[in-house]
């Protein structure tokens, strides 16, 4: 049986000497395909092994021509090679996507730090702003400060000013009322005794008050050094009038100077 | 004679098989391919989605009608081209399997690449 067998596929692979099995010759040019692709250099192990299967193809095509064993191991080769060349083509495609994601991820870490720098600046010219927008403040505080004291200064000034006039006009005023006189000597007002002293007295009369109360004010807007001087009429000795005159004197001095 | 053919295809078929080269030439201890195999083989690439490629599809396919036609070969005189459509049939299965691996990482490669475009076009916005 098997040597029949044999007997008739001898027969059949003569018959089909010289023609090549299409099995055959697409394995020849998947492989010759392969040889040039990425396999060699991605799985050189994996395309020698589908090499070591077309040679066992290529043997048994020698020795059988187009068996079906031949036909078989070509065509299995074929596979095989594909195989390969798909396998490369996966990894590949798995290199392709990890220099995509390293780049986007280096891509990312760039726009993170970028991002980062420019959050860093952002932040430091708002702490500036701030600061400058404090000392801003702090020295309108300050020159406010100022004004309100300078205001309140010119105020008081110009109610100084004006207390002084309103003084200078009363000064003048009780000037004009005392009648007094413009002399080389100076300003020189004029009292009666009778209406300062009683006769032979140096007491001063309760009206008197009012008539130095004038001369005091007219004494102090004037602002300069003032002469009392303290007359006696003619009656009684010359001690005693002269006596009189210095104490009326005195007390009209000490009167003016509690005003 | 017709094993020794055989001997390399198997140990390529099945990583694992542990050769030797002696001087009549390579004796290998093959695990004997049953129909499980290929059958293992066919469902692993449908459950890759070999079906929703084109090109995978079609070795898919190839690789059922083998091995149906494997199945069919039933007498003990039969079982040297039963084991060889066998090993067709898993050669096309698992070049279905490679395929649909090839196109799935592709479609991830290529949506990397658009992910890293659209990244550089939004860059190339801002500054």
């Amino acid at each position: 049986m098997k040597t029949s067998l044999y007997f008739g596929m001898a027969l059949i692979a003569a018959g089909c000497a010289t023609v090549t099995p299409p099995e055959l010759t697409t394995a020849r040019a998947s492989y010759a395909r392969a040889s040039t692709g990425p396999a060699v250099q991605l799985l050189p192990a994996d395309l020698h092994k589908a090499k070591v299967v077309l040679d066992a193809a290529e043997a048994s095509f020698v020795k059988e021509k187009g068996s079906s064993e031949t036909i078989d191991l070509a065509y299995i080769a074929d596979r095989t090679i594909q195989i390969v060349e798909a396998q490369a083509q996966t990894a590949l495609a798995a290199q392709t996507v990890a220099k995509a994601k390293q780049d986007c991820q280096d891509k990312q870490a760039a726009v993170m730090k970028k991002t980062q720098a420019s959050l860093a600046t952002t932040r430091q010219r708002l702490t500036d702003a701030e600061r400058g927008q404090a000392e801003e403040a702090e020295q309108l505080g300050v020159e406010r400060a100022a004004r309100q004291v300078a205001d309140t200064k010119a105020a008081a000034s110009e109610q100084r000013a004006l207390a002084s006039e309103q003084k200078t006009i009363e000064a003048n005023d009780a000037l004009a009322k005392l009648a007094a006189k413009d002399e080389a000597r100076g300003l020189v007002i004029t009292l009666s005794g009778a209406v300062l002293f009683r006769s032979n007295q140096a007491t001063l009369l309760p009206g008197a008050t009012a008539r130095l109360d004038d001369v005091a004010v007219a004494l102090i807007a004037n602002k300069q050094p003032v002469g009392i001087e303290g007359y006696t009429d003619s009656r009684g000795s010359q001690s005693r009038n002269m006596d009189l005159s210095l104490h009326r004197a005195e007390a009209v001095r000490t009167y003016l100077i509690s005003r | 004679m017709t094993l020794r053919l055989w001997i390399p295809i198997a140990a390529f078929m099945f990583q694992g098989a542990c050769a030797t080269t002696k001087n009549t030439g390579p004796v290998v201890a093959v695990p004997s391919l049953g129909a499980e195999d290929s059958a293992g083989a066919i469902r692993a690439a449908e459950e890759v989605g070999a079906a929703h490629s084109p090109e995978a599809a079609l070795h898919l396919q190839l690789a059922k009608e083998q091995f149906e036609q494997a199945r069919r070969l039933t007498s003990p005189d039969d079982r040297p081209a039963s084991t060889r459509l066998l090993l067709r049939a898993r050669a096309d299965a698992d070049l279905s399997l490679a395929l649909t691996r090839e196109n799935t990482s592709k479609l991830e490669a290529q949506a990397a690449l658009e992910k890293v475009k659209t990244l550089n076009d939004s860059l190339q916005q801002n500054n």
